[in-house]
């Protein structure tokens, strides 16, 4: 379902990430945990692009929705009739055999072409404009679209302020065309009745403790009716008396077969519902493996070391 | 000199002579009108102004219309008004006929530089929490900054805002060095002060009583203010 390939992402100089892949499928409930500071929410983060991965793809049910621009022009340009001729012009003037070339090097050649500013009459050819239209229908999904697939609950929940829970619910969908304003109402409804909220639907979220806000932020993401749901560390902001009915509503969607990526140090609710754990340290997957894996029977020095100061 | 005691007696003369009171609130509509229309001017400059500037941060096809958003608030912030004006009405705008609208784009223009950074400091101030929530569900960033954003950053700048309308009010005083005649838009409160001076060959008492005129306007558009923010306050109890 989501498919993260070879991402990096630096701030400034410091690199957060350093080349990480991953591939969440459906149905899976993967947590991925690791010590603070080791990159966990921006990897979250870099799968519905609320941060944009400085190098890498992210795919979404085999569409590309990182950084198509680059990534579009570069593959057209490979696939681009027009740009074939060009392109084997100069390998035969260089001398590579095309075969031969990793699609790193491919890229580098067109880099090569592109300061040559060869490429700009290609880039603005008509055929050229139509191929890529076919092509990004084909292979890529817009961003916003994409995000309407996937929920995302945050540490401090994020919920509208300005907007009672009930428009807080109805708020996307409704502006997003994806609903009447009738049906989200009676989605956000039924929802706000299975949280046992529904008393609470005309208060602002002021009113509402920790652990409602959450629940509220994690239905609110529900009424889109997403494909998968990310978490990043949904019950750290709460107090301890309020973890559990997070954890227990999470549970139930584990339960009725939402695909989850969740960040969280709460590793009794990992050992309980995930299928798969993702152990980050200093910007890389350390390691991965089923919970009797990583919880029983830990490889690297860094995750028992981990685990030693967790549990 | 306030006090002696003929003084009460000559304010009401100016207040109860009809002429007077012509000239008077013919120049309080105008301040009025000015005013208002600079004001609205002000705010649709101000919210785009603080829009792009926001937005040029991510969006390279804004990185030229945010550069001259900034040399505008640097320029009309960094530029006494009053030469504003004397450029806008002698210079840029000095085609007959064209004085009134001179004068109210120079205050507005003035005005929109000031409320476009109060502005852009109210929805710098929102938390980033929200703008995420509503770009995760894949609202467009356009969406977010109307439905999420700018509803809690105008509510907490509406107090600053109205601060820059009442100094306006008490600005377009100056359009009487660009000068002006009864009857048009630009003969304001301060140049019935005058006219009547003129007339009454004393210039303090007419002072007086439009004083108390600015005042009178000052006060309403503190009032207004005040009324905003508690409709506001209401739609978020915290
Ligand atoms: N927007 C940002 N700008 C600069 N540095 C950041 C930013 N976001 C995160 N970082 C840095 O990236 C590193 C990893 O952050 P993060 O992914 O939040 O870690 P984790 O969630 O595992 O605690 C940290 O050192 C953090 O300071
Ligand atoms: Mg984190």
């Amino acid at each position: 379902m989501i498919n993260v390939k070879n991402v990096s992402k630096n701030f400034g100089k410091l690199q957060v990430l350093k080349d990480v892949s991953c591939e969440i499928k459906k149905g899976e409930k993967v947590v991925i945990i690791g010590p603070s500071g080791s990159g966990k929410s921006t990897l979250l983060r870099c799968m519905n692009l609320l941060e944009k991965p400085s190098s890498g793809e992210v795919w979404l049910d085999n569409k590309l929705i990182s950084d198509m621009d680059i990534y579009l022009h570069d593959d057209l340009i490979l696939k681009s009739n027009i740009y074939h001729k060009k392109l084997n012009k100069f390998i035969e003037e260089e001398k590579i055999n095309i075969n031969q070339l990793s699609r790193f090097e491919q890229l580098k050649i067109i880099e090569e072409i592109k300061k040559e500013k060869q490429i700009k009459p290609i880039l603005e050819n008509k055929i050229f404009k139509k191929e890529k239209r076919a092509f990004l229908k084909e292979n890529c999904l817009n961003i916003n679209d994409a995000r309407k697939k996937m929920g995302m609950c945050f540490q401090h929940f994020n919920l509208f302020n300005n907007l009672s829970i009930i428009n807080n619910l109805i708020l996307a969908p409704v502006s997003l065309h994806l609903m009447s304003k009738q049906e989200a109402i009676e989605k956000a409804t039924s929802l706000l009745q299975r949280i046992g909220l529904y008393e609470k639907k005309d208060e602002y979220p002021s009113k509402l403790s920790g652990g409602q806000k959450q629940r509220v932020a994690i239905i609110r993401s529900l009424c889109m009716n997403p494909e998968v749901m990310l978490f990043d560390e949904p019950t750290s902001a709460l107090d301890p008396e309020m973890v559990g009915e997070v954890l227990n509503l999470m549970k139930d969607l584990a339960h009725d077969g939402m695909t989850m990526v969740v960040v969280t140090h709460e590793m009794g609710f990992a050992k309980e519902i995930s299928s798969r754990v993702l152990f980050m340290d200093e910007g890389k997957i350390m390691e991965e493996g089923s919970p009797n894996d990583i919880f029983l029977h830990p490889k690297s020095p860094r995750l028992i070391d981990f685990l030693s100061k967790v549990l | 000199m306030l006090f002696q005691a003929g003084f009460f007696q000559e304010v009401k003369e100016v207040l109860t002579t009809k002429e007077f009171m012509i000239y008077i609130l013919e120049g309080f509509k105008n301040t009025f009108l000015m005013t208002l229309i600079a004001a609205l001017i002000g705010l649709v400059l101000g919210f785009l102004v603080a829009i792009i500037k926001i937005f040029s941060q991510d969006n390279k096809f804004l990185k030229i219309p945010a550069f001259i958003c900034n040399c505008y608030t640097t320029i009309i912030r960094g530029t006494p008004v009053a030469l504003q004006l004397f450029i806008m009405v002698f210079a840029i705008l000095a085609i007959p006929g064209f004085k009134e609208t001179a004068v109210v784009l120079t205050f507005g223009i003035n005005s929109g530089a000031y409320v476009s950074e109060n502005i852009r400091a109210g929805i710098l101030s929102i938390d980033k929490g929200q703008t995420e929530a509503g770009r995760a569900m894949g609202l467009s960033s356009l969406t977010t900054m109307i439905k999420i954003v700018l509803p809690q950053a105008i509510k907490n700048v509406i107090p600053s805002i109205g601060n820059e309308f009442i100094a306006l009010v008490k600005e377009t005083a100056i359009v009487s060095m660009v000068g002006s005649t009864f009857g048009k838009l630009t003969f304001d409160l301060n140049q019935a002060a005058t006219t009547i001076s003129k007339d009454t060959a004393n210039y303090l008492i007419p002072a007086i009583v439009v004083a108390i005129f600015y005042l009178i306007l000052v006060y309403s558009i503190t009032l207004l203010i005040k009324l905003f923010e508690r409709r506001f306050r209401q739609s978020d109890q915290r």
